[in-house]
């Protein structure tokens, strides 16, 4: 449905475009991460022939870093344009996963991003197929995350 | 003269990034004005009329759609151009209805500056 190069594509292209700065990818994670800490994460809903998410979660200083690249600003913590920022990447990465989906014949709609930071574990499609990405830039790493749970219709 | 802009969109990141990228297109701008969501776009639009729109159609309260059928229900607003953003740039369906719906173009995120200049040029 959506494989490591779709999701490394869709990043890449985006970092490339939008936030004008280079970004590495690692290989997919083997074990799923469920506990973050000091962290911001913004997730996008999938529903249609999936049930699913799209996440994005960064580390507080790389949430800052991505977001002061994103809007050529400085941020020494996490702000609501911070948290803005690492939803619009999610939303970015959302509509990326649906077109991809939708040329698969697949429907797909796809929520308003909303965020969580902090200390949290977060645990929602615990019977879906997963991919987890670590992504590097010059601040660290973060994670890009896919869910897919197919609804019996695809 | 400048030309007047209203984007709407509810992500301040994206309002903020689509105004750097028009302000390199070379253009002269009276104004660029944000708008939160359709509502708050529709009401601007009864104080002023600007020469070109940009919408996000994923928003919260009134979304891009239902912005773009009260625009093209109004008689006076109707000829206004609209650029439509989307972060379904390659699904037919979202782009076909928008068509049929009068937008002068769609924008799909993410785009580059070259792209929205050719959309902003041709929009006018």
């Amino acid at each position: 449905m959506i494989s490591e190069q779709q999701l490394v594509e869709a990043t890449q292209e985006i970092f490339d475009t939008m936030i004008m700065a280079s970004v590495s990818a690692h290989p997919p994670l083997q074990e799923k991460i469920t506990n973050f800490d000091q962290t911001v994460s913004s997730v996008v809903g999938l529903a249609g022939d999936f049930q699913g998410l799209v996440g994005v979660h960064a580390g507080e200083d790389v949430a800052c870093a991505i977001a002061g690249e994103f809007l050529e600003s400085e941020f020494d913590e996490v702000n609501e344009e911070v948290k803005d920022a690492l939803c619009e990447l999610a939303n970015m990465l959302a509509g990326s996963i649906k077109t991809n989906l939708t040329q698969q014949q697949y429907n797909v709609q796809i929520s308003i991003p909303s965020v969580i930071h902090g200390d949290y574990t977060m645990i929602i499609y615990s019977q879906a197929e997963w991919l987890m990405i670590p992504f590097e830039v010059d601040s660290g790493r973060f994670l890009v995350e896919v869910q897919l749970k197919g609804n019996g219709t695809e | 003269m400048g030309k007047s802009i209203l984007i709407v969109d509810d992500s301040k990141t994206m309002r903020k990034i689509i105004t750097k990228t028009l302000r390199q297109t070379g253009y002269e701008f009276d104004s660029i004005t944000e708008a939160e969501d359709g509502q708050q776009g529709l009401d601007h639009l009864q104080k002023e009329k600007p020469d070109l729109i940009l919408c996000d159609i994923n928003m919260p309260n009134v979304d891009g759609i239902e912005f773009l059928k009260q625009l093209s229900s109004d008689g006076t607003l109707k000829t206004t151009p609209v650029i439509m953003i989307t972060t379904e740039g390659g699904s037919d369906d979202v782009v076909q209805q928008v068509n049929d719906l009068g937008a002068a173009g769609t924008l799909g995120k993410p785009f580059t500056a070259d792209k929205l200049q050719e959309l902003f040029q041709r929009a006018l």
